[in-house]
């Protein structure tokens, strides 16, 4: 059977995460103005902790719920269209490193949110193994947290306290705090290598996911306005510049989403292929995200170029997925390196 | 969520497979003329005869009554055997023949379906004209009721192979008075009438893929008439369902097998710098990748348009998305070839010729059959929901 439309429990779990975070983290808390009152993600960790959405794609005996890596596709697809801080990612991430090293004691605090993870990102050079060495880059962090970082080799967990120097510096994405750190022989809390771990694939699977969510939040934001906004007595979608643009947005969106799906799919059924498959789906989405919010930001003329208007988060984020750990540049060298898919094994 | 092929589909699979491996054509295919029309219709009379033909017809009419997924796996299966799709049988096995079905009588249906199976006719599409291309509905020539028959006057034009074809489904003006899309009518003219004038055009890849037809007082039989006299808009829309998506399917499998080819050819050929292979080169591998990432994705565009026909949801308007990215990444795939081949790019003649060649020739893939232009029109009216574009 060929079907990447979700089912209907599976579209129960889009709904709900929707219905939460249109209620407690609509895309309108970010604006300038909503910056005293703004309730932050990590204020509210228990919360969050408290859907399951942690542990969503770890099995249940080890104390997740359970689901798997299309679920967890489908979630964090959301996530990204909500603009969730990185480090929800970083959880789910660190709650798949725990398990696989088989620490449940951590993942079961990391799934109930008593311990907090921030994601982390070379910044500069930095050897990451059992021992972690060089400069990071921290998200939405703060002291106390564990801190999620991978490159090509590994992934690995270290304790915030164990860095030098931490500093905070400007973020291009002011929805995320930045800080930059030094990691001086730290031993690792954990440790996996990706030789023998399926962990790499899931991290840039979810990192796709979060951008498809970014390029269809932009899309949907340019479409709305060029239907409502109004110039030489008629709307600007009436336009073909911009009806033009407001197409080309909807083609790299459903790109995104369909590859995505399918790269899902593939690491789900273990397919041979679903390297290759979510390698293309991080190339497609990234791309999706980039091009429709820098569109976006154009339909909306001036009041695009605003700090107000919600589209700049989009470009912003974006660039930071863009470059999480490693970056676009290794998925291309990845994907160019893999055999081309036998999608006709029956199975 | 799901992706596997049944038992049934598998077998379906090999079974193509395996005659596909005895009986796809072994010469190459001619680029023009009774040469290419020979080949098609021998191509097609081969699968009639081993029970190959007619992929998306239903069977009441002959065809082999296909699911959409065994339709993909058919196309799918002739893209990696390397064998040709349906050439300038296009029109009579997706277009002339489909609206024959819908609305045609059960004597055009007795007399004009059986042909275009077993590989004897070749038809082509008469709806431009000098005036009316994107838009359709500005057509202009006129058919004359008279007694019994229709009498054409006119000039059609970009008429894909109508240099070689035996009939053609047309589209003229008959009410009186009438404008847009109202007052046509759809007819089936022979193309050996008298009074029909066909002139090929030189294209720019060097072929006569498209031609000019003039008519002077051509009569066309009432009983050539498909539907009623001045319902022709409504005829020519009747197909419009009947692609639900095996073309695209196809398309989209030819282009994955294409470059492949291309990433073949970039391992085996020294790159710019003349000494290692052009895949090593840090721009070629990075453009390369990024279009293996797109025809990964537009592959699985067509497993969504498939699921989305399983489901009976959506709009069919889709599948005009899945079109334009699969015209575009072609037109990047072919520029991409050339870049790879270096200095061979400026020949058509001799090894680059078989990337070069179609590099002109697939320039038609964002101009014909609705360009990208009317597609993304097409997206932001239906898809998106804003205003009317054009």
């Amino acid at each position: 059977m060929i079907d990447l439309l979700a089912s209907s429990e599976q579209q129960q779990i889009i709904d709900s995460v929707v219905g939460y975070l249109s209620r407690e983290f609509p895309v309108e808390r970010l604006r300038p103005n909503a910056a005293g009152k703004r309730v932050r993600e990590r204020d509210r960790w228990g919360d969050l902790a408290a859907q399951g959405w942690f542990g969503l794609g770890v099995s249940a005996e080890a104390g997740g719920a359970g689901f798997t890596a299309v679920e967890e596709m489908l979630a964090y697809r959301e996530f990204g269209r909500f603009l969730v801080t990185p480090n929800i990612l970083a959880a789910a991430l660190a709650a798949h490193l725990a398990s696989a090293a088989g620490d449940l004691e951590l993942l079961g605090a990391l799934v109930n949110g008593e311990r907090l993870v921030a994601m982390a990102s070379p910044a500069g050079r930095l050897s990451i193994g059992p021992v972690v060495e060089g400069e990071l880059h921290l998200m939405d962090g703060e002291p106390g947290d564990l801190l999620l970082v991978w490159d090509e080799g590994g992934m690995a967990l270290l304790e915030r306290a164990r860095l030098a120097d931490i500093r905070a510096v400007a973020s291009l994405d002011g929805s995320v705090r930045l800080e930059r750190g030094s990691a001086r022989e730290v031993p690792a809390r954990l440790f996996l290598s990706f030789a023998d771990a399926p962990l790499r694939r899931r991290a840039n699977l979810l990192l796709a996911a979060g951008l498809v969510g970014m390029a269809e939040g932009a899309r949907d934001l340019a479409v709305a306005y060029a239907g409502v906004r109004s110039q030489f007595g008629k709307l600007i979608g009436s336009f073909q510049a911009v009806a033009h643009h407001c197409a080309d947005m909807e083609v790299r969106a459903r790109a995104a989403r369909a590859q995505t799906a399918f790269a899902a799919v593939a690491e789900r059924d273990l397919r041979p292929h679903a390297a290759f498959q979510i390698s293309a789906a991080a190339i497609v989405a990234s791309d999706a995200a980039l091009q429709n919010a820098t569109l976006a930001i154009r339909v909306h003329g001036a009041m695009g170029y605003t700090a107000e208007c919600d589209v700049h988060h989009y470009l912003k984020r974006a660039h930071v997925f863009d470059r999480l750990n490693g970056g676009v540049r290794a998925r291309q060298a990845e994907l160019i390196a893999q055999p081309a898919p036998d999608l006709s094994a029956a199975l | 969520m799901e992706f596997a092929f049944s038992a049934a589909e598998a077998a379906f699979r090999a079974k193509a497979r395996a005659w596909l491996a005895d009986n796809k054509p072994r010469e190459a295919r001619p680029d023009d003329g009774v040469p290419m029309r020979e080949f098609d219709l021998a191509w097609q009379k081969k699968k009639y005869e081993g029970g190959w033909a007619g992929i998306s017809w239903p069977e009441e009419y002959g065809g082999l009554g296909l699911t959409l997924v065994q339709q993909m796996i058919w196309y799918e299966e002739c893209a990696r055997a390397d064998a040709p799709l349906e050439g300038c049988l296009s029109v009579a096995l997706n277009h002339a023949g489909p609206t024959v079905m819908a609305l045609g009588t059960e004597q055009q249906k007795a007399f004009y379906l059986p042909p275009i199976l077993r590989g004897e006719v070749v038809w082509c599409q008469g709806f431009s004209e000098p005036g009316a291309g994107s838009d359709l509905a500005a057509l202009r020539m006129r058919g004359e009721v008279a007694g019994d028959h229709l009498r054409l006057s006119g000039q059609k034009i970009w008429t894909s192979h109508a240099h070689i074809a035996d009939y053609q489904e047309t589209l003229v003006r008959t009410g009186e008075g009438s404008t847009r899309h109202k007052g046509i009518t759809w007819c089936i003219v022979d193309m050996k009438a008298p009074g029909l004038t066909v002139r090929p055009i030189l294209t720019l890849a060097n072929n006569h893929h498209f031609c000019e037809v003039f008519y002077e007082d051509v009569q066309v039989p009432l009983t050539d008439v498909v539907g009623a006299v001045d319902d022709g808009w409504r005829v020519a829309m009747s197909t419009l369902s009947f692609e639900r998506g095996g073309l695209s399917a196809g398309r989209a499998a030819e282009l994955r097998y294409l470059l492949e080819r291309l990433i073949r050819l970039a391992r085996e050929r020294p790159g710019p710098d003349g000494v290692r292979p052009a895949i090593e080169d840090q721009e070629i591998a990075s453009r390369l990748a990024v279009l293996r990432a797109e025809v990964a994705a537009l592959q699985s565009m067509i497993f969504e348009t498939v699921s989305r026909d399983a489901r009976g949801v959506g709009s069919g308007h889709e599948t005009s998305v899945d079109y334009l990215y699969c015209g575009e990444i072609l037109q990047r795939i072919r520029r991409l070839s050339l870049d790879i081949l270096g200095a061979d790019a400026i020949e058509v003649s001799g090894e680059g010729g078989e990337w070069t060649t179609p590099y002109l020739g697939d320039r038609y893939y964002v101009i014909a059959g609705g360009s990208s232009e009317i597609r993304r029109n097409i997206i932001a009216e239906r898809v998106l929901g804003l205003p009317r574009s054009y």
